[in-house]
C-alpha cells in the first residue's frame, strides 16, 4: 500500500513550523555561507573610477531621418568609432603600457581576447542627451556628449588608462572615412544607367509595334468589332437603295419612251400644232404600214411620199434616220428579191449593193446627227420624267460607289480582327519586357539614393568634431556599492541555500507528523496526542545546546569584529 | 484471577513488614493496611509467608519523573492527554466487554512501553478497576526500570514454569496497580507467546471481569514476529507512532500485519 502524500497546501504556521523544526539545518549553512560570502565581501579592493566628458560638435542632422530616432542616430555613430577604436590590437597595447592587469603569467598568460572582455567591462562609454531643436523646428532629445571611463583598483591607472581611451577617440575622430560607401554609389550609378538604357529600349520597341499594328490591337478588339456591325447595317441600307433606285430608273425609262421630248405647240385658239419632226415621224410610220397593204403607186402611198419629201427637206439634209432607214430596208428587201433571179454578178445587184451601202453611211450621218441635234426638249412633262430618271442614275452610281466603299472598310476591319490574337500576344510579351525594365531601373534608382545617404551620413560624422571638455580626473575615493551588494547578495545566496537544505530535506522525509496527517493516512485522528515528556536529563542537555549556541554566535561576532578592525 | 489475586496480596503483605523509604503518609500505610486485611478476610489466609530475595525498592515521584513516568502524579499538567486516553479506552472496553489491552509500535523506541505504564497508572487510578501490566517484551524488558523495580525472575520464568505467578508479580507502590515484570530471554521469544503457559495466564486475566484490565507491552512490530502473534489473543491493540519518526511506510505496514487484531486506534506520540 503506497503512504498518501500530504499535498495540500500549507499554511504559513505549518511552514513556520518547519523552520523551527529544522532550525538548525537552516541556521548552519546560512551562517557559514552568510560569514563567507561577508568575509569575501570585505577582501575585495576597492574600486577605483575615472571620467572623461567628449563633447560632439556640429552636429548636422540629417533631412532624410525622422526626429524620433535622433538618439538612434548619434549613439550609432558612437558605436561606429568606437568599434574602430576597440580593437583587441589597441586594448592590448593600452593594457600592457598601463600595466592593467598586473604583469602577465609567463606559464600561463592569459589570452588577449579574455584580458581585452576585461578591459571592455571594466570601460564605460554611455551618451549625454539633451534637448535640441532639429530642423523642422520640432523639440527633440539628441546626444550631445559622450563620457569614457575606466575602473581600476589603482587610481592612478583608472586616470591613464581614460586618459588614453581619450586620445584613441579623437584621434579617430580626426581621420577621413573609408570609401567604401563611394565606391557602392559609384557602381550602383553606372547599374542605374544601363538600366535606363534598357528601358528607352523597351519603350520605344513598344510604342513601335503599337503603332504599326494599331488597329489590330487588342483594346481596338471591341472597336473594330462595332465599326464592322455598323458598316455592315449601311451595306445593307445602301443595296436595298440601290434596288430601289434600279426600279425606279425602269419605271422612268418606261415612262420615258411614251413620252414626246418637244412638247406640242399650242395656238391661241387652242388648235395644237404638230411640229415638223411629230408630223415626219407620224407620216413615216403611217407609209411603213400602208406600204405592205398597198402598191407603191397607191395614191396614199404617193401622197405620203410627197410630204415625206417635203418634211425632210424642211428639217434639213439627207432625211431622217428612220426613213433612210425604211429606205434601207426596201433596198435590202429589193437585193433579196434579185439574189433569187439573179446571179451574183448582175449589174443590178452591184447597183442596188452600192445603193445598200450609201444608204448605211447616211443612215448613220443621220442617225449622229439626229442625236447631236435632238434639240432640247421642251416638253415639261419629258423634261421632268427625264430629270427624275437622270437624277435615280446619278444616286444610283454614287451609291455603288459608296458599297465599294463600305465593302472595303469591312474587310479591312475583319483582317483586323483576325490579326488580333496574334498581335495582342506580341504586345503582351513587349509590354512585360517593358514593365521589367522599368522595375529594375526604379529599383537600382532607389538603391543609389539609399547609398547616397549613407555616404552622406559618414560625411557628417568626420564632419563633426569630438571636444574633450572634461578631462579624466584622478579619483580620490573608491567606487561605492560593490561591498555593500556583495554583502547583500551573499545573505540572500545563503539564505537560499539553507532554505535549500530545509527543503530537501523536508521532501525526503517520510515520516508521519502530526496528528492531521495521521489522520488522513489513516481515516482517523490517533486517541491520544501526547506530548514529548522532558526529565531532567533533557532539561540539562537543552540548557547546554543553548549555552553552547550563544557561545557559537558570540564567538563568530568577535571574530568578524576583529576582521574588521584588523582589515581597514 | 484467583491466582494473581493471592500473589497480588502476598506481595502487598510482604511490602509491608519492609521499613518505608518515601514520604508516605500514616493514613495511606492505615489504608493499606485495612484493604490487605479485606481482601485476606475472603481468602483466609492470616498468615503472611516471609518475603522472597528479589531486590525491590520503593517507587517515588522524582525517580518515576526521571524516567517520565507522570501519570502518578496529580499536579503535573503533562498528565491530561493520557487522562483523555484513560476516558476513552475505559469506555470503549467497558461497553464491549473487553479485559485485556494490547500496545505496540511500529518501529523501536517510538515510546510504547512508557506510554504502556503511564496509561496504565492512569487507569488504575481510576477507583474500580486493578491494573495488570505485563511486560511480553521478552528480549529486552524495560517496564520494571521504568517502575524502578529490579526483578530476580520475569515472565519468561513463568512461561518456562521456573517460576510460579506470584514471583513474577510487583506492586509498584501504586493503588490497583500490579507488574508481571519480563526478563530478557534469548531467541525461542515467540514460541513462548504461544506456549499453554501463557493461554492460562490470558485465560485467567480474562476470567475476572469487569474489574480487571490488562495491558500487555508488546515489542515493535518490525523487529519480531511477536506482537504479530499475540495481538490476536488480545481484546483489543493500540498502535503508538513516534511523531517526525515513524514513517507512512512503516505505519501502513505495520496495519497490515496487524489485521487479524482488533486495532482500536492509535496515539501520536513524543509531539514536539
Amino acid at each position: 500500500m503506497l503512504p498518501n502524500q500530504d499535498n495540500s497546501p500549507k499554511s504559513f504556521q505549518e511552514y513556520w513550523a518547519i523552520l523551527r523544526r529544522r532550525r538548525f539545518l537552516f541556521l548552519v549553512p546560512f551562517a557559514a555561507i552568510a560569514m563567507v560570502s561577508s568575509l569575501y565581501a570585505l577582501s575585495l579592493p576597492e574600486i577605483y573610477r575615472s571620467q572623461a566628458t567628449i563633447l560632439i560638435e556640429d552636429q548636422a542632422i540629417p533631412e532624410d531621418i525622422v526626429g524620433a530616432t535622433i538618439s538612434n542616430y548619434a549613439s550609432q555613430q558612437i558605436q561606429l568609432i568606437s568599434r574602430r577604436v576597440l580593437t583587441i590590437e589597441n586594448i592590448q597595447k593600452v593594457i600592457e603600457k598601463y600595466n592593467v592587469y598586473g604583469p602577465a603569467d609567463p606559464i600561463e598568460p592569459v589570452p588577449y581576447a579574455i584580458q581585452a572582455n576585461w578591459f571592455r567591462d571594466d570601460m564605460d562609454l554611455e551618451l549625454v542627451s539633451a534637448e535640441v531643436v532639429d530642423p523642422r523646428g520640432r523639440a527633440s532629445e539628441a546626444a550631445v556628449a559622450f563620457t569614457l571611463a575606466f575602473r581600476s583598483s589603482e587610481p592612478k591607472v583608472a586616470q591613464d588608462v581614460t586618459r588614453e581611451l581619450v586620445a584613441l577617440f579623437l584621434n579617430e575622430n580626426r581621420r577621413s572615412s573609408g570609401s567604401t560607401t563611394m565606391g557602392v554609389s559609384a557602381l550602383l550609378t553606372s547599374a542605374v544607367e544601363s538600366a535606363n538604357q534598357e528601358l528607352l529600349v523597351a519603350e520605344t520597341e513598344l510604342a513601335k509595334f503599337r503603332t504599326e499594328n494599331e488597329g489590330a490591337l487588342p483594346e481596338l478588339y471591341q472597336f473594330n468589332f462595332d465599326v464592322i456591325s455598323r458598316t455592315e447595317q449601311q451595306l445593307s441600307d445602301v443595296n436595298l437603295r440601290i434596288q430601289e433606285l434600279e426600279q425606279r430608273k425602269l419605271q422612268l425609262s418606261a415612262q420615258l419612251s411614251s413620252i414626246s421630248p418637244t412638247a406640242p405647240v399650242k395656238l391661241p385658239d387652242g388648235e395644237i400644232v404638230v411640229g415638223d419632226q411629230e408630223r415626219l415621224r407620224a407620216s413615216l410610220a403611217e407609209y411603213q404600214r400602208k406600204v405592205s397593204i398597198y402598191e407603191s403607186d397607191h395614191p396614199d402611198l404617193v401622197r405620203l411620199r410627197r410630204e415625206i419629201e417635203v418634211l425632210q427637206k424642211t428639217l434639213g439634209e439627207g432625211g431622217t434616220a428612220a426613213l433612210l432607214a425604211q429606205q434601207l430596208t426596201d433596198e435590202q428587201t429589193r437585193l433579196t428579191e434579185l439574189r433569187e433571179r439573179y446571179s451574183s454578178e448582175h449589174p443590178d445587184i452591184a447597183a442596188a449593193e452600192a445603193a445598200i451601202a450609201e444608204l448605211e453611211s447616211q443612215l448613220a450621218f443621220a442617225r449622229r446627227k439626229e442625236a447631236a441635234s435632238a434639240g432640247s426638249p421642251d416638253n415639261p412633262a419629258y423634261v421632268m420624267v427625264n430629270t427624275q430618271l437622270q437624277s435615280a442614275v446619278l444616286e444610283s452610281q454614287s451609291l455603288l460607289v459608296k458599297r465599294a466603299e463600305l465593302e472595303s472598310v469591312i474587310a479591312r476591319h475583319e483582317a483586323l480582327i483576325k490579326l488580333a490574337p496574334q498581335i495582342g500576344m506580341q504586345y503582351e510579351i513587349l509590354s512585360r519586357s517593358y514593365e521589367n525594365a522599368k522595375t529594375k531601373y526604379q529599383d537600382l534608382q532607389a538603391k543609389l539614393r539609399a547609398a547616397e545617404v549613407a555616404a552622406n551620413v559618414e560625411q557628417n560624422i568626420t564632419g563633426q568634431r569630438f571636444t574633450l571638455i572634461e578631462p579624466p580626473a584622478l579619483p580620490l575615493t573608491p567606487e561605492e556599492g560593490s561591498v555593500a551588494s556583495m554583502f547583500f547578495l551573499g545573505i540572500v545566496f545563503a539564505g537560499g541555500i539553507g532554505v535549500g537544505a530545509v527543503a530537501l530535506v523536508e521532501s525526503a522525509d517520510n515520516s508521519v507528523r502530526g496528528a492531521r496527517e495521521l489522520e488522513s493516512l489513516l481515516g482517523a485522528p490517533p486517541l491520544a496526542a501526547i506530548p514529548y515528556i522532558k526529565n531532567n536529563s533533557d532539561i540539562r542537555h537543552d540548557n547546554r545546546v543553548r549555552l553552547s549556541l550563544l557561545g557559537a554566535c558570540a564567538g563568530c561576532a568577535a571574530l568578524a569584529v576583529a576582521y574588521v578592525v584588523y582589515w581597514s | 484471577m484467583g491466582r494473581i489475586e493471592d500473589a497480588l496480596i502476598k506481595a502487598k503483605a510482604e511490602k509491608l513488614t519492609r521499613p518505608h523509604v518515601t514520604a508516605k503518609s500514616q493514613q495511606e500505610l492505615e489504608r493499606q493496611r485495612s484493604s490487605l486485611r479485606r481482601h485476606g478476610d475472603e481468602l483466609a489466609t492470616p498468615e503472611l509467608p516471609s518475603p522472597p530475595i528479589s531486590d525491590r525498592r520503593q517507587v517515588d515521584f522524582d525517580q518515576l519523573s526521571e524516567q517520565r513516568v507522570i501519570a502518578a502524579s496529580d499536579q503535573d499538567d503533562r498528565v491530561g492527554p493520557y487522562r483523555q486516553l484513560r476516558t476513552q479506552l475505559l469506555k470503549t472496553m467497558r461497553d464491549n466487554n473487553w479485559s485485556s489491552l494490547a500496545i505496540t509500535s511500529p518501529n523501536e523506541g517510538a515510546g510504547k512501553t512508557l506510554t504502556a505504564v503511564n496509561l496504565a497508572i492512569s487507569l488504575s487510578r481510576s477507583a474500580n478497576t486493578t491494573v495488570v501490566l505485563v511486560d511480553l517484551d521478552l528480549t529486552s524488558p524495560t517496564v520494571h526500570q521504568k517502575l524502578n523495580i529490579n526483578p530476580g525472575k520475569g515472565l519468561v520464568d513463568f512461561l518456562e514454569g521456573h517460576a510460579e505467578l506470584d514471583q513474577v508479580l510487583f506492586d509498584p507502590a501504586i493503588d490497583r496497580l500490579v507488574v508481571l515484570a519480563g526478563r530478557s530471554a534469548g531467541k525461542q521469544s515467540s514460541e513462548l507467546l504461544a506456549s499453554p503457559r501463557m493461554h492460562e495466564l490470558i485465560r485467567s486475566l480474562r476470567a475476572k471481569g469487569d474489574s480487571h484490565i490488562a495491558i500487555f507491552d508488546l515489542p515493535p512490530l518490525l523487529r519480531n514476529d511477536d506482537a504479530i502473534l499475540f495481538t490476536p489473543l488480545a481484546d483489543a491493540t493500540l498502535i503508538v507512532v513516534e511523531d517526525g519518526v515513524t514513517t507512512k511506510d512503516q505505519l501502513m505496514q505495520s496495519i497490515q500485519l496487524l489485521k487479524n487484531a482488533n486495532v482500536i486506534g492509535t496515539i501520536l506520540n513524543k509531539v514536539k
